[in-house]
């Protein structure tokens, strides 16, 4: 089973679409957390990914906004989509009745 | 302004360690979020962390620190010692004696020149020395080069600092040697700092140019040897 910092790549990637690259995702990880996030953490995950085949990196086009240089480009794969979905249904399945309310 | 450019140049720096792609990504990436040098600097040594660390969890580094670096590194670190311990007393005898008599004397410039020679000629020898050390991490290594040279060095500066507590009880030949040289010997300057300064110009800064110069390294003479290179790197 995949990681939460995984999950949490592989579902702003999904979202993203073709808009997926590797600022616009951790752009994207750290509205939903309300957290910071490392380019180190990101692009070492998504090294993980790629080496499960649960995604796939090429890289894009250069933009002056970027300095002239080249996106890394992110799409989640067949495999990837199923991982992600598996691990959500655990995570709402373990989820279910449990009362977060303090007691 | 200075302190900017400053961190500007680490951060290129630092990034030229990373394969081109990444490099761009990441770069790409701060300038689009328009991170701040001191933010910049942080985040890519963040990168280069991590990169470096995921790559030791195989065993192929392990292998290399095992066979080639540490050897080398108390090899180093040995010769480093040696030859700070006999050329302290030639260092001494120039920079700790010096008087208006002694510099009117032409056989005290003979000497002195003769002595200097003999140690410049053995410090480059081991930064030569170092530098094909450092050569051969960085070729055998590739990705992993810079963590190997960093546990390198922290391996010959363990070796280096261990010496001199051991030549303190080692041999009676050991103990004469420092009798007879005992005002050099005890003078903490000559004990501990210029032993560290010789390793630090002749063994640290020659390796780590090697490591520079091994990594770009694409030739071997012997398929064998490139084999097993390549399968370790």
């Amino acid at each position: 089973m995949i990681g939460e910092f995984e999950y949490l790549v592989l579902t702003a990637a999904a979202r993203l679409g073709d808009e997926a690259y590797g600022a616009s995702v951790r752009r994207s990880i750290e509205e939903a957390t309300e957290e910071s996030c490392s380019i180190g953490a990101l692009y070492t995950t998504v090294d993980r990914l790629e080496s499960k085949g649960l995604i796939r990196t090429w890289m894009g086009e250069a933009t002056s906004q970027r300095g002239g240089r080249a996106k890394r480009m992110i799409t989640v794969t067949a495999k990837g989509m199923e991982a992600a979905s598996s691990f959500y249904r655990v995570v709402a399945r373990v989820t279910r009745d449990a009362a977060w309310e303090a007691q | 302004m200075t302190e900017s450019r400053i961190l500007r140049w680490m951060v290129e720096q630092c990034a030229r360690s990373l394969e081109i792609p990444l490099r761009e990504a990441v770069l790409g990436d701060l300038a689009e979020t328009r991170a701040s040098d001191s933010e910049a600097l942080r985040q890519i040594v963040d990168v280069m962390l991590r990169r470096q660390t995921a790559l030791w969890h195989c065993w192929r580094p392990w292998a290399v620190l095992a066979v080639v670096a540490t050897p080398l590194a108390i090899l180093l670190s040995r010769r480093s010692s040696e030859t700070a311990s006999w050329s302290s007393i030639y260092v001494w005898l120039c920079a700790n004696n010096l008087d208006r008599t002694l510099l009117a004397d032409k056989g005290f410039w003979h000497v002195t020149l003769d002595s200097l020679t003999h140690v410049a000629v053995a410090c480059l020898t081991l930064s030569v020395w170092s530098w094909a050390s450092g050569c051969l991490l960085g070729w055998v290594a590739q990705r992993t080069a810079w963590s190997t040279w960093a546990l390198f060095s922290l391996a010959s500066c363990l070796s280096l600092l261990a010496i001199p507590w051991n030549a303190m009880s080692d041999s009676q030949a050991a103990a004469a040697a420092l009798h007879e040289n005992a005002i050099v010997a005890t003078n903490l300057f000559y004990r501990f700092v210029y032993p560290l300064l010789i390793h630090a110009t002749c063994v640290m800064a020659p390796s780590l140019l090697g490591v520079m110069h091994g990594r770009r390294l694409r030739w071997s003479p012997f398929p064998l040897i490139e084999a097993t290179r390549t399968r370790l790197s």
